[in-house]
């Protein structure tokens, strides 16, 4: 497959032929005078059309050559007679994919099962959003909850965008439970996730096995799934909320000397541009006198008036140098780096959690500084625990 | 390409100060990119004989095809089977 370089399709190249026996001396020449060539197995060669001057001096009267008449869009357009009229056309053809762009034109519904695509589609339109709408005057939240509070059989629907196409997702409200074969359906207890005391519980279904105040186990009994009612014992999935207190110590250990990274140097190995999710690489750079580095890549897209979102996007690629060298902590530097580290971990912990109280402390060791917290929280405790019957 | 920090890598002085070889797979083949190069001895589809200071790169395979840029570098392109590489004054 000929690969022509973008430059060359784009500013026109040129085709020559040369005899087979003399290909070995014609590349030797091209690259002694830093001519950009591509050569094919084929016995045939492509060069920028800025350069076929230089390269015809250097073939003519030396080598037998046939050469083509420009090609790619320059060469069209040289050849081509109406060329301001295809140049308002070209035009005209960008405004009206531009203006297209911004319409919605298609709606495709993903997901559902029971509600069907036309009672789906007519909701979404009675909430302002239907094909022929602006992209950029329609609140996706906005439609998304007003179509929520419309269909109570719709849980959850998402509006996404591909193109001009809007793909709706939607999760309906009681969908079957899956039966395993073989097996009864499943029934549910709730647990204790971890040892605590419980300060709440809140029962939807089933039956509360403890009450405020109790002190459980990790796999204590919390909600059963096993209910006693006026007929009798019944069997259920337990539902609820259970909050526990937790008492918790959590610490961090730094040691005075560390091995940080330094950044050294900082160099662009690639750049590629992105139209429509075709590649176009614009710069590639080889070789590498780096001794140790990081790739880092970053991604930028483009829209129009940060509402249209243009299909465009440049990733550039880069090798950052880094070095290495032995860090000595001083008192305070290495109380903060302690703290920094016991933060991470106690924000990790409380993650979903309400904060009681907490108290830290720390001292010194022979090799850094430890610092620890004592963390009274409350939390979610309950995890469910199915059981069968046979 | 780039180097184990722990292991030492032994060069002869100056002579492949400006040599550079990197290979890369692709569609249907290898891409070898070759940098500091001062001469083609051979090409054919089957075979590329480059030339750079104080070595010689010698690339067989199948439906070779070769770019050259501006900065005395290559680009070849196809099923590469086999590069070998000498040492040698040209």
């Amino acid at each position: 497959m000929l690969m022509v370089r973008i430059d060359c399709m784009i500013f026109g190249y040129r085709k020559i032929k040369i005899e087979p026996s003399d290909l070995s001396a014609v590349t030797s020449v091209m690259l002694h005078n830093k001519i950009p060539t591509y050569f094919n197995f084929d016995g045939t060669f492509s060069v920028r059309e800025r350069d076929f001057p230089k390269v015809f001096e250097l073939l003519e009267g030396r080598f037998s050559y046939e050469a083509s008449d420009t090609r790619g869009a320059y060469g069209a357009y040289k050849s081509f007679k109406h060329k301001a009229a295809a140049v308002i056309a070209i035009l005209i053809s960008v405004l009206i994919v531009f203006i297209s762009s911004l319409l919605v034109w298609d709606v495709r519904i993903e997901g559902n099962e029971a509600v069907t695509d036309t009672a789906i589609v007519c909701g979404l339109s009675d909430c302002g959003f239907s094909v022929g709408k602006f992209w950029h005057r329609i609140d996706n939240s906005i439609v998304e909850a007003e179509f929520l509070s419309r269909f109570p059989e719709v849980s959850w629907i998402n509006i996404n965008r591909r193109g001009g196409v809007a793909y709706v997702s939607v999760i309906e409200n009681n969908a079957e439970e899956e039966k395993e074969t073989g097996e009864e359906y499943k029934y549910l207890n709730i647990v204790a996730d971890c040892d605590c005391v419980i300060e709440e519980i809140t029962v939807k279904s089933g039956q509360a096995m403890v009450k405020p105040g109790d002190t459980v186990k990790r796999g204590d009994l919390l909600i059963s799934g096993v209910a006693q009612t006026e007929f009798g014992l019944q069997l259920c999935r337990a539902e609820g909320n259970v909050i526990g207190r937790i008492k918790e110590k959590i610490s961090a250990e730094v040691d005075r000397e560390c091995v940080i990274k330094t950044k050294k140097n900082e160099k662009i190995s690639s750049v590629v541009l992105k139209i429509f999710d075709f590649p176009v690489k614009i710069l590639k750079k080889y070789g590498n006198s780096m001794d140790k580095y990081d790739i880092i890549k970053s991604v930028k897209t483009f829209s129009l008036f940060d509402k249209c979102k243009l299909p465009l996007e440049l990733s550039t690629e880069y090798r950052v140098e880094y070095g290495t060298e032995v860090k000595i902590y001083s008192d305070d530097e290495l109380i903060r780096a302690a703290l920094y580290a016991l933060n991470a971990k106690t924000a990790e912990r409380l993650n979903f959690s309400d904060l009681i109280k907490i108290k830290t402390n720390g001292n010194f060791t022979e090799t850094g500084y430890i610092i620890y917290s004592d963390v009274v929280y409350c939390t979610e405790v309950g995890k469910i625990s199915p059981f069968y019957i046979q | 390409m780039q180097k184990n920090g722990k292991d030492d890598i032994i060069r002869p002085a100056s002579a492949l100060s400006k040599f550079t070889l990197e290979a890369n797979k692709i569609n249907r083949g290898m891409s070898v990119f070759v940098g500091g190069i001062v001469g083609i001895n051979d090409f054919s589809e089957e075979s590329i004989l480059l030339k750079s200071h104080g070595c010689r790169v010698k690339i067989v395979g199948k439906r070779l095809s070769l770019k050259i840029y501006e900065n005395s570098s290559v680009e070849v392109n196809g099923r590469v089977e086999s590069i070998n590489f000498a040492y040698g004054k040209n």
